[in-house]
């Protein structure tokens, strides 16, 4: 399989790549992968109580694509409200990294663990303050 | 297949009627698939996700003597052609459906719900334990000392007998259940079983060779 040039310096040199405390009550973890190809992908991001993504990190383990997808997004989504990035396609990803029709799922699982994320953090701030302890 | 339609099937050399066969009683000539078959009906069993696998080896080996290509060698080219469509077809019934793990995933795609489909979450437990394993294996990469191997090889053994349960345990999901919770189960199993492979796999390719950059795919 050629790479693109892109999805070669993302392998390489990953952006973000890492984990936040899954407690901290401003970070959404969303955890995708895909049973057929056996790659998983843990995407957090750090929202401020704006709406605003703070800061991303991921770990992923899998294809040079997956990884390159998941370190392309979490670039893309710094600074984005919730509500732009709910707006973000694979196909963004697709066309940024260049990825062959056999890739494409990749670049879905990172807009998956994107949104799944979100909602994450959606849910835990619907926990009441104080019970965030009790309930982890 | 017991159908009408099947029934009125008659020998393209012949005439003969065929039924359901994929030879013709008459003359031998191998008959093209009835249209819209399954693996199921290639080898002639019940399309059920329990199966006989003494029927199975029996069904196979009589069809495949019956179509081999051997056998119709010297005949016309539509014979020919026939003859290796259809063994190619047998070959692989055969090989999907002895398997449990493959005749699950069939049965899934059969059912129009394949393992890939809507299926991007991974259970927290098992997501918990494909990171942890992940990362052990980056850090035996990075420095491999005896320690931190053995305490792989120890996460291989535990990881295969799981996976090896989860195996076991097909036979009597497709003997028990029925239904619409059968399919959602058996997306369940099969993806964890998937997993399993996958994490199976780095962990023997780290084993096997440390030294090398770790790459899938």
């Amino acid at each position: 399989m050629a790479y693109s040039e892109k999805v070669l310096d993302h392998y390489s040199n990953p952006r973000n790549v890492g984990s936040f405390a899954k407690d901290e009550p401003n970070v959404g973890t969303g955890v995708v992968g895909a049973p057929e190809c056996g790659d998983v992908m843990k995407l957090q991001l750090k929202i401020r109580d704006d709406g605003v993504v703070e800061d991303a990190r991921f770990k992923t383990f899998g294809c040079g694509s997956a990884i390159a997808s998941s370190s392309y997004v979490t670039e893309l989504v710094k600074g984005k409200t919730i509500d732009e990035v709910m707006k973000i396609t694979n196909t963004e990803i697709v066309q940024e990294l260049s990825l062959p029709p056999v890739k494409i799922h990749c670049s879905v699982l990172a807009e998956d663990g994107i949104k799944a994320a979100i909602a994450d953090w959606k849910r835990r701030r619907e926990i009441p303050k104080g019970e965030t302890k009790a309930a982890s | 297949m017991h159908g009408s339609e099947t029934q009125e099937r008659q020998c393209w050399r012949c005439g003969t009627g065929v039924g359901a066969g994929l030879v013709c009683p008459h003359c031998e000539a191998p008959q093209p698939l009835p249209p819209g078959s399954d693996l199921f009906a290639v080898l002639g069993l019940p399309r059920r996700l329990v199966l006989d696998g003494a029927e199975l080896e029996r069904s196979y080996h009589a069809r495949s003597r019956a179509l081999h290509p051997d056998r119709h060698q010297t005949a016309e080219a539509r014979a020919r052609e026939l003859s290796e469509r259809a063994s190619a077809m047998l070959n692989r019934a055969y090989r999907t459906l002895r398997d449990p793990v493959a005749r699950g995933r069939y049965w899934l795609e059969l059912h129009g719900k394949p393992l890939h489909l809507d299926n991007k979450e991974v259970p927290a437990p098992l997501a918990a334990d494909v990171f942890d394993t992940q990362e052990k294996l980056e850090e035996l990469r990075s420095s491999p000392t005896p320690e931190l191997r053995d305490e792989v090889r120890q996460t291989r053994d535990a990881l295969a007998a799981r996976l090896h349960a989860l195996q076991e345990d097909l036979s009597s999901l497709y003997a028990g259940r029925n239904g619409d919770g059968l399919l959602g189960e058996l997306k369940r199993r099969l993806s964890e079983i998937a997993y399993l492979q996958t994490l199976l796999g780095d962990i023997e390719a780290t084993l096997g060779n440390q030294r090398g950059a770790h790459s899938r795919h």
